[in-house]
């Protein structure tokens, strides 16, 4: 194997993954889930049915589910997302604590985009990337492919460290909403839609919504 | 070393990357492919000639457009009418759905939907048992809303499913009784007809009522999609097709079909 050729697949490896950009600011603009006084229970499991969203952009539904379990000092996150569109998966906790729908189209266009979805979900709370622990270590690393499955491990005091510093909120999981985005490279999508960041539409557009519920028994 | 690269260009490469479906043939549509599951699967206009028909059980390998990449039989499968379909009356049966009285308790059905059902699970096992699972605990009697979607729908949108199917309640909403569709997997609450359809039929078309599976089968393709409402023991398209073809009406559900959809659809 010669450098050249080693070379050249780390930098496709790395294009691949860390195409996106990050989305720090505090902002916020949509549902507060709770009180950032409120303080994070300490220990369960909260679950969120990934649905589909913008369903029109593929003849796919996207969905999945989001599990987070807090036992004890770690934090355990997994994801799992069955799509057809094999890109990267940019995947985050939103402040808010509903989905967004048809009425938060503010500009009518048939879309919910980055920015309409987070005026009705929040702004981000947490990356779910790379590495939990901190916003800044998980590097916008997040994960790709059609089918995906996600798992992750922090530390509750260090990601709640991270959260009260980041945002002014405490980490309070439940309700809060789970959003995936990425579309396939070739989905046309209307120029009417926001972009942040430098991500280009097919990456920014929320395919996959859910809303973190307290799980009412492990498995 | 070398095999280390390779295996990331492989992981890397969407070229490469393929999506496997094995399933029986419910019919070949042109140049779609149904499967009894559900999906389809596109044949390419450079193929020609594919040796693929109607019952055969087959596993195809597909590209992320659903484009046939190869396929491979696996055996002869039974024909629709050898299969065991467990019709058992002549005259229509007497099948009234429990009217639920309120939206509120419509909401509490749809919240209480087993959730861990399989990533790759098909929506026939997931509705009998939802709907299976509500008349265990409470004795309400539901229907199968089945939705199927056209050839020239499929091609238009390049749609990746020729039917689907959800169980519907009969619900009293202030006076008024209105039929909700519970999709647990695809939407957030239950939805009137026309608001489930439309998550699937871009258009926002209507679809067409009809009782007869025939009349979609044979469609002159001027429909996006049609729409049969069954009653809850009703778990395929086949036996919708059989009903049509026998007279025979399915007017109960056993306790192996459930079996059957529970190890299929769902984590045990």
């Amino acid at each position: 194997m010669s450098q050249s050729l080693l070379s050249v697949l780390l930098i496709m490896f790395f294009s691949i993954f860390a195409a996106c950009g990050k989305d720090n600011s505090d902002n916020s603009l949509g549902v507060i889930a709770s009180s950032p006084l409120d303080e994070q229970a300490p220990e369960g499991t909260f679950r969120a049915i990934l649905r589909p969203m913008n369903n029109q952009l593929s003849g796919f539904l996207p969905t999945g589910t989001a599990e987070i379990t807090i036992s004890a000092e770690n934090v355990k996150v997994q994801t799992l997302l069955d799509d057809d569109a094999k890109v990267t998966h940019i995947q985050k906790i939103q402040k808010g604590t509903r989905c967004p729908n048809l009425s938060d189209d503010l500009n009518n266009d048939g879309l919910i985009d980055m920015d309409e979805a987070y005026k009705a979900s929040g702004e981000a709370l947490i990356p779910l990337d790379d590495d939990l622990n901190e916003a800044d270590l998980g590097s916008d690393i997040y994960p790709a492919g059609s089918g995906f499955t996600y798992t992750k491990n922090a530390s509750l005091s260090r990601l709640e460290n991270d959260v009260r510093r980041r945002t002014g909120e405490n980490l309070n999981l439940e309700g809060r909403v789970v959003l995936i985005h990425g579309a396939a490279r070739g989905t046309k999508i209307p120029s009417t839609i926001s972009l942040r960041e430098g991500l280009f539409p097919q990456a920014s557009i929320p395919v996959a919504c859910g809303v973190l519920v307290r799980s009412g028994f492990n498995r | 070393m070398r095999q280390f690269f390779y295996l990331i260009l492989f992981t890397l490469s969407p070229a490469i990357m393929a999506e496997t479906i094995e399933s029986k043939v419910y019919e070949v549509d042109g140049r779609i492919i149904k499967f009894e599951n559900g999906r389809v699967a596109f044949i390419d206009k450079n193929n020609t000639q594919i040796d693929i028909e109607k019952n055969d059980l087959i596993k195809a390998r597909i590209d992320e457009n659903s484009s046939l990449i190869s396929f491979q039989k696996i055996a002869a499968a039974l024909s629709l009418k050898n299969k065991v379909i467990y019709h058992s009356e002549f005259t229509p049966p007497l099948f009234e759905p429990t009217i639920i009285p309120n939206i509120q308790e419509a909401a509490a059905i749809f919240n209480r939907s087993n959730p861990f059902y399989k990533r790759i699970s098909e929506c026939t096992d997931r509705a009998h048992v939802w709907a299976n699972d509500e008349f265990k605990h409470s004795g309400i009697k539901s229907m199968k809303a089945f939705i199927f979607f056209t050839a020239s729908y499929i091609n238009s949108v390049r749609f990746k499913w020729w039917f689907h199917v959800a169980p519907m309640y009969r619900v009293n909403h202030s006076g008024e009784i209105i039929d909700l569709v519970m999709d647990y997997r695809y939407t957030d609450r239950p939805m009137t007809v026309k608001e489930w359809s439309d998550q699937f039929v871009y258009t926002k078309r209507s679809c067409k009522v009809t009782t007869k599976f025939s009349e979609y089968d044979v469609n002159p393709q001027t429909e996006n999609c049609y729409l049969i409402f069954e009653s809850m023991h009703y778990k395929i398209p086949g036996e919708i097709h059989e009903q049509e073809l026998s007279g025979r009406y399915k007017s109960e559900t056993s306790d192996s079909e459930i079996r059957a959809s529970m190890r299929f659809g769902f984590q045990l």
